[in-house]
Order: C-alpha cells, then sequence, then structure tokens
C-alpha cells in the first residue's frame, strides 16, 4: 500500500491542499480530489490536449504532470479562467459554433488563454501551431480559428 | 503498485546525493512527460522518483562563440530562442517540432537526449552541431563527454547511475555556415519523425563547392546516427546530382530500415534521399540568400 501524501498548491487564485498517491496526475488530482472535472480525461498520455491547465501561466498536459510536483505551484483550471480575456475567448467560440461535442473546448480555452495572455495579436499560423495539441474531433478547427481571429480583432479595435 | 520514494529537488548537491544513495534504483524526472509514462507502464522500474524540474540554474541558454543550453532548458524555450534560431535553426526547428505546446513548455532537452529514444527530435540537431554534454556526480565531478559517445544503443547511455546531465555546449560553428532540420511526418505535427535529416553545410569561398558538410540522420537506424562516408565523399566536392546521389547511397548503406507503425521500411527508404537532398538545397538557399 502506498501512503496518501499532501500536496499545497494555488488552484484557480486559492492555496489548497489535498493528498495523492504516488505518482498520480495532476489531471486525477484535479478532478477526483477537487472535484475540478472541467479538467478532461482524453488520452493520458499528452497526445490530446483535453486535460491542459496552466502551471505558473505556461499550459501544460495535466495527465503526465505528477501531482507532487505541483507543490507550491500555481495552477489555473477551465474554472478558475473567469477574466475578461478567457470570457471573451469563450463567448468568440459559441458564436462561431467553434463547440460542437465539447469534450475538448476547456482544454482549448485554457491553451488559447495562455496563448493571448503571451501574444498580443497571433495570426492564423500561430494560432494553428499552438493549438496542434489539442485534438478536436468534431469541428475541423476553423470556427475555432475564426473565433480567436474574432477576439484578436476585438483587441485591435478597442485599443 | 509498490512503494516508490518520490523527492522534488532544489539542489544539484542534494540531487547528486540522492542519486548516490539510490545508484540505478531512482529514476530521474524533469517534466515527466515521457518518463512517467514509461514508470506507470512498467517499461521503466523506479524505486524512487527524483523529480529536478526545479533545479532553475539549469535552466536556460548562455551564448557564448556558440551556446550552452541548461538540460532543464524546455523545448518550447529553445523553439522561441532568437539566437538559436539564428545560429542553430535545426535545433529550433525539431524543439518546436516535438509534441504540442503542452509538452514542448515542460519537456527539456536533457529529457529528450537521455531517454536515447530512437526517435528522440533533438539528437539528430545536436549531433550536427558536435555538441557535447556535461554530467555532475557526487564522487567524481563533472566530465564532459561529445554526444556521439555518449550515446551508446537506442535508451541506453554513458550516463553513470549516479550522474545527472546538467548542461549541453554548442562549439561556434563554421563561419558562413548554415543548418536545418527535415522531419518527415504523416501529420504536421504530434508526431515521431519517420525520418528526421539534420544537416549543416558551409561551403568555401567560391560559394560552389561544399567546405564542410555535417548530415545526421533519425528514423533510419537504431538510433540517429552522424552518416560520416557521406560527408566525407562531399567535403571539398560541388554539390552536383551525381554527388550528392553518391552521398544518398552512402547514407543508404549506412543505414537499416524498419516498418513500424509510422511507415514501412521502404518508404523510409524512398524518402530518405529526398529529405537529404531537401535540406541540402535548403542550406544552400540560406547561404546564397544570406
Amino acid at each position: 500500500m502506498q501512503t496518501p501524501h499532501p500536496v499545497t498548491a494555488t488552484i484557480n487564485g486559492r492555496e489548497e491542499t489535498f493528498e495523492v498517491i504516488g505518482l498520480e496526475s495532476l489531471m486525477d488530482a484535479l478532478r477526483n480530489r477537487l472535484h475540478l472535472s472541467g479538467t478532461k480525461e482524453g488520452c493520458r498520455e499528452g497526445e490530446c490536449g483535453a486535460c491542459t491547465v496552466l502551471l505558473d501561466g505556461k499550459p501544460i498536459n495535466a495527465c503526465t504532470f505528477i501531482a507532487r510536483a505541483a507543490e507550491g505551484r500555481e495552477i489555473e483550471t477551465i474554472e478558475g479562467l473567469q477574466d475578461d480575456l478567457s470570457s471573451r475567448i469563450k463567448q468568440a467560440i459559441v458564436e462561431t459554433s467553434g463547440v460542437q461535442c465539447g469534450y475538448c473546448t476547456p482544454g482549448i480555452v485554457v491553451m488559447l488563454s495562455g496563448l493571448l495572455r503571451r501574444v498580443e495579436a497571433p495570426n492564423e499560423a500561430l494560432i494553428r501551431e499552438a493549438l496542434s495539441g489539442n485534438i478536436c474531433r468534431c469541428t475541423g478547427y476553423a470556427q475555432i480559428v475564426d473565433a480567436v481571429l474574432d477576439v484578436v480583432e476585438q483587441k485591435a479595435a478597442a485599443s | 503498485m509498490a512503494h516508490m520514494d518520490f523527492h522534488s529537488l532544489t539542489s544539484l548537491d542534494e540531487t547528486l546525493e540522492k542519486l548516490a544513495a539510490y545508484g540505478s534504483d531512482a529514476t530521474l524526472v524533469a517534466g515527466g512527460t515521457s518518463a512517467r509514462y514509461l514508470i506507470m507502464s512498467g517499461q521503466v522500474e523506479a524505486k524512487a522518483v527524483l523529480h529536478i524540474e526545479r533545479l532553475a540554474e539549469f535552466a536556460g541558454i548562455t551564448l557564448n562563440g556558440g551556446a550552452r543550453l541548461g538540460a532543464l532548458t524546455n523545448m518550447r524555450d529553445i523553439a522561441e530562442d532568437t539566437a538559436i534560431i539564428a545560429r542553430f535553426a535545426s535545433l529550433a526547428t525539431a524543439a518546436g517540432k516535438c509534441g504540442g505546446w503542452q509538452t514542448q513548455s515542460i519537456a527539456t532537452i536533457g529529457g529528450n537526449v537521455c531517454g536515447a529514444s530512437p526517435s528522440a527530435d533533438l539528437i539528430a540537431p545536436l549531433l550536427v552541431q558536435d555538441a557535447e554534454i556535461e554530467l555532475h556526480s557526487q564522487a567524481r565531478g563533472s566530465r564532459t563527454v561529445a554526444l556521439t559517445d555518449f550515446l551508446v544503443a537506442a535508451y541506453k547511455t554513458d550516463r553513470a547511475a549516479d550522474e545527472m546531465a546538467t548542461a549541453f555546449h554548442l562549439p561556434a560553428q563554421p563561419g558562413e555556415s548554415t543548418d536545418t532540420y527535415i522531419k518527415i511526418q504523416r501529420r504536421s505535427a504530434m508526431e515521431r519523425p519517420i525520418i528526421g535529416v539534420a544537416l549543416r553545410l558551409a561551403l568555401d569561398e567560391s560559394g560552389e563547392n561544399i567546405r564542410e558538410v555535417r548530415i545526421a540522420v533519425c528514423g533510419a537506424g537504431p538510433m540517429p546516427f552522424r552518416a560520416s562516408e557521406a560527408e566525407t565523399l562531399l567535403a571539398g566536392q560541388a554539390p552536383t546530382d551525381e554527388a550528392v546521389r553518391a552521398a544518398s547511397d552512402a547514407i543508404i548503406k549506412r543505414s537499416t530500415f524498419r516498418d513500424d507503425a509510422r511507415a514501412s521500411a521502404s518508404y523510409r527508404a524512398a524518402v530518405l534521399p529526398r529529405a537529404f537532398a531537401h535540406a541540402l538545397s535548403l542550406c544552400r538557399a540560406t547561404i546564397a540568400g544570406a
């Protein structure tokens, strides 16, 4: 039997302590211990991006990350992304019909929030590159890319 | 699952002490994008996991005549570094094609190389820079080894159980030379290379003849390798169709191709000469345009 170990990390701006076992993934800890089920389980091996979260601001696959390595770090999940930029991304994806089954959507919104925080006005090529690790089987990506371009355009118009 | 020790470390001394204590029972894990999966799936047996991602002093790129990359520098940082893009383009390209951004944000150059996977993206580009790897141990201090000597076989390196890789040294490159990396893959992203060709080219003063060419190939044998026979054939020659074909034949002769889920052996054999010729022409075009 493995002994549970406590991990303390900042999750969506709040300090949380939770217990994990062995090399339990951050994805399992978020979903099963903290009940943050917006982080989706797809492939469990870093191929599909459904579990994308921000670790100290950088997008990672929570399924390949060891939860115990999150000690003292800052994690943002889809539940925590309520800022203006993230909200505009979500709204734009709805408006362009960039959601079909919706399973990949949280991971895509997290990835795009990470991208747009860092890059003011990404072009289509960069948006597609940033999304290369997020698998969407429904949309064909075109509507999602359009949504990001809309957000970039709104930002430019507002400034 | 059996008990497994886990230590998240923040200093080299602490890490080397744990490595000395656990020896081959320890597995070093940085971003864990590959290592965690290998342990969980039973492909790597670990009694202790040493998490070294937080050793910040070994993450980052320093330029000298060449460059020093800390072993914990992540793929995204390599792909986006303007100096690496300008001077070691093949390395920046390969890092930017290794998994998605979620993987690149946390996967390290040290992990990619020390895992010594036959399809590790960064190995071929490092081989054409004549890169060296620096390792530290508590018992013997530091040593630096040429990457060609460090890579022993698939999944097997010269790293001793008590050593940690700390840096990669890329020496100053021949003046006016340029490099490129061609990755043959089925999709435009999220693939291991079917064939990868890294090439560094320097032309002579006339701009017509090859002064020096370095060629490294992956996907054409159990490990990425330098195609030294082809390099020798081309040195001092004009890159005529005939010379390029002879060099291609030398690379093929050195290769062993296998069928796997990604491609057939015959496809690999057919595509390698084209990838090589393409890499050569891209480098020539870069030099001509510079």
